[in-house]
Formats: C-alpha cells, structure tokens, sequence
C-alpha cells in the first residue's frame, strides 16, 4: 500500500481483513458446489429450448424481411403494372386491377367499361399495340353497350358513340395501315377500277357484340319514331358490322 | 483457521494455461472445469462477501449464489487470465452483495463460528470489535469505495490489479481509496475519541 495509513486506521482496517479472510464452513462450501453442479446440469438442459427460441427468434426476423420484401415486391409490380399496355409481362396486373375496380361495391360497370376502352382506344391511337389495343377496346364497348340496353335512358350512350366512332377509325386506320401499299402504276388505271377512298366504310372485324346490333335500345331508337323497326343496323351498309349498329340509329329529325 | 495464501483450493490453477483450460471447460459446460474454477475462487469470493456483509452465514449464502448465477453467465467471459476471471466473479459477488443487503434480508447472526486456533479468545473479540466498527463505517462510503477497499485490504490486490478488473486507471483507483479511508478515518474518530 502506497498510501500512509494512521496506525489506529490500519488496526481496525488489519481486524476487518482477518475477520473477513476465515476460512469458509466446510458444509457451506459443499453446499455450494452442490448448488453449482445442479445449475450446470440445469443450463445443460436449456441449449436445446434456447436453441430453439433462437432459431424461432432468427425465423421471426426472416419472416419480417421476407414479409416486408414481399410487399414491397408486390407494391413495385402492381404500380408498373398499373396502367401496362396490352402484349407487356405485366398486363395480368392492370387486367387484375380492372377486374377488381368492377367487382367493387358500387361500381359503375358501364363507365368503367367505357373508360378501359376509352384507355385502349388512346393507347391504340399511340400505336401502342394496336391491334390488340382495338381488340380490347371492342370488347369493353361490346360489354358496355349490352348493358346499356337494360338502360335506354342511360346517360352514358353519347359517350358510348362517341367511343363507338373513335374504335371505327381507329379499325380502319389499322386495316389501311396493314393493307400492302399499292405497287407504283406505269399506266393509269383503267377507268372505274379505283381504290377505295378512306372515308369510305370498311369491313371491320366482328366485335363481340354483334348479337346485340338489332336490338338497340338508344333513346334516339326508342324515341317514337319507331320507323325503323329495330332494323337500323342494316341501313348503314355495313350491317354485318354490329359495331356501327348504335351509331346510325334513326334520330328523331328523321 | 485464517485463510492462508498458500492454501488456496486451486493451487493447481497458478498456471495460466491450466486456468484457461479451466475456463473453456467450464464454457463447455464441462463438471470438471467448474470445479477447478470454484476451488480457486471461492475463497476470494467468500472473503469479499464476509468482507462486505460481515455476516458468515450471508456471506456464504451469496458465495453459493455467485457461482450458481456464474454457471449461466460464463459465456460472457472472455478474458480466461486469472486477474480477469477474478475480477469477474468479484463482480459478480459485488452485486450479489447489494442484492441481498438491498433484499433486506436479516443478517442471521453467526459472528464466526469455528475458532481460529493460532489467537487468543481476548484477541478474537477485539479483532470482532474493530472489524464491526470498520464495517459500520463503511456505510458512509459509496459502493465503489467499499469495492475498492475490500480488494486492496482483504483481497490484498495491488494498485494495478484493482484498476485493471475495475476497468479504471491507477490514479483513479488510488483517487477512491484515499477518499474512502478518510471517510472511515472520520467515522471512526468520534467513536474512539468516545
């Protein structure tokens, strides 16, 4: 000890330590050890539990990634699949979503369907595939317009034409794009053989709809004039066409 | 009987490497390496409670409960030197001390029981007297003050093992001891002048 002690301190601190430094009860000390071992033998046991709680307490962590990985993933797919376009991996997932938003309580089926063809139609109009896109856009109109006919008083049928009409052109503007450009004449045509002008009607492809083409239901149809009997559809030229069906229906000025 | 130096239980430990051999048994769970380990130190640990507590039967009761609470925490030792594990179970001691004093448990009396055979009995009642007063005293010191006291005087450790198994500096360690023998100088005096 480097520190000088007062002798009276130092008695009393040398009486402390003797008092203290007695050798230990020889029961007291088997009890002990004793005690030590049954605790050895008790920590043994525990491995096998704690191991298991580890590996439960290392699963639980993998879980919460795993988890908060796969909703992430999700999250990231379902918003680049939101709005993909038709022919892409991800177009399952705005078909999904479109299918959802239909399903909902208190969905507006017919607008929906408008605004998914509206959708195709645009994209479509981008060249986005447009063969399919018009596909698409056909079958939401077709759907669209048999249930309009539950609804004669419907709203939604001005916007129905008009998506009708958009869909029309955009068929011919792709049958024209898909036709072979004509070869380069060296002499001209023989008189009255001409190609047809674009204004004038082509066939289109049949939508699904077209059982629907004599029974429409539009209120320019249903108006009183009852003129044309139903059997609009087949005064446009194009009676084989359904999807025109809407379009031409007698207005009441007629 | 006074605790001799050379009759230290685990006299075959001295070797370091036998020590670390001890402590990676006793790591593995292995019988043996406890036993080595617990013949070394219990009685350093029994002096730091009777030290602490001065109360034999306290004093073996939280010796035995040191080294129980020691078998499920020896995986935090990672020193397997001897002023190291020392200090370890020292530690463990300490707060096992405050545990029971703080648990308020009644001290159940046994001053000493068997009698040394090299004192008088005149001699064994004052050295009971003086080490009361000392203890007494120390309830004036804070709990690193009587740690420090208890390792310099009654463990016998120097300066340097104090700071090195408190994790402190040596002027550090000297800092508390001078503190704490004036606070026991003071304590004492009155009672003495008395």
């Amino acid at each position: 000890m480097n520190e000088w002690i007062d002798p009276q301190l130092s008695v009393a601190l040398d009486a402390w330590r003797l008092s203290s430094r007695r050798a230990p009860r020889r029961h007291a000390r088997e009890r002990a050890h004793d005690a030590m071992l049954d605790a050895l033998i008790v920590a043994a046991r525990r491995p096998v539990a704690r191991g298991f709680l580890s590996f439960r307490r290392r699963f639980s962590h993998a879980g919460l990634i795993a988890s908060a990985a796969t909703v992430m993933a999700a999250a990231g797919v379902a918003a680049a699949g939101w709005n993909a376009p038709p022919g892409s991996a991800l177009f399952v997932v705005r078909a999904a979503r479109q299918g959802v938003m239909l399903k909902l309580p208190g969905a507006d089926d017919i607008a929906l369907h408008l605004e998914f063809a509206e959708q195709s139609l645009a994209e479509a109009r981008d060249r986005i595939n447009p063969a399919q896109s018009i596909a698409d856009a056909a079958n939401e109109l077709g759907i669209a317009f048999t249930e309009l006919s539950a609804n004669p008083s419907s709203p939604l049928w001005p916007r129905y034409r008009i998506d009708d009409a958009t869909l029309l052109s955009e068929e011919t503007g792709l049958q024209q794009a898909s036709q072979p450009s004509p070869p380069v004449a060296t002499s001209p045509p023989p008189v009255g053989d001409r190609t047809p002008e674009p204004s004038e009607p082509v066939e289109r492809t049949p939508r699904p709809r077209s059982s629907t083409n004599s029974s429409d239901p539009s209120p320019s149809d249903s108006g009183g004039s009852g003129d044309d009997g139903g059997g609009g559809g087949g005064d446009d030229g194009g009676g084989s066409s359904p999807s025109s069906s809407p379009g031409p229906s007698p207005t009441p000025d007629e | 009987m006074i605790f001799d130096e050379s009759d230290r239980g685990g006299a075959n430990l001295a070797d370091t490497n036998r020590l670390a051999q001890a402590v990676a048994a006793a790591q593995r769970g292995e019988a043996f390496g406890w036993s080595a380990l617990f013949e070394r130190f219990y009685p350093d640990v029994h002096a730091y409670a009777l030290a602490r507590l001065g109360d034999l039967t306290a004093a073996e009761d939280v010796t035995q409960e040191v080294f129980v609470a020691a078998v499920t925490s020896i995986k935090t030792l990672r020193d397997a030197r001897e002023p190291a594990v020392q200090g370890w179970f020292l530690h463990i001691c300490r707060n096992k001390a405050v545990d029971h004093i703080r648990k308020g448990i009644r001290q159940r009396g046994v001053a000493f029981e068997p009698r040394p055979l090299d004192l008088d009995p005149g001699a064994i009642a004052e050295m009971n007297i003086e080490a009361g007063r000392v203890r007494q005293a120390m309830v004036h010191l804070t709990e690193d003050q009587r740690d420090v006291l208890i390792r310099r005087f009654v463990l016998d450790q120097s300066l340097e093992e104090v700071a090195a198994t408190t994790t402190r500096t040596v002027g550090a360690v000297k800092s508390l001891q001078h503190r704490a023998l004036d606070a026991v100088r003071r304590a004492l005096t009155p009672k003495r002048a008395a």
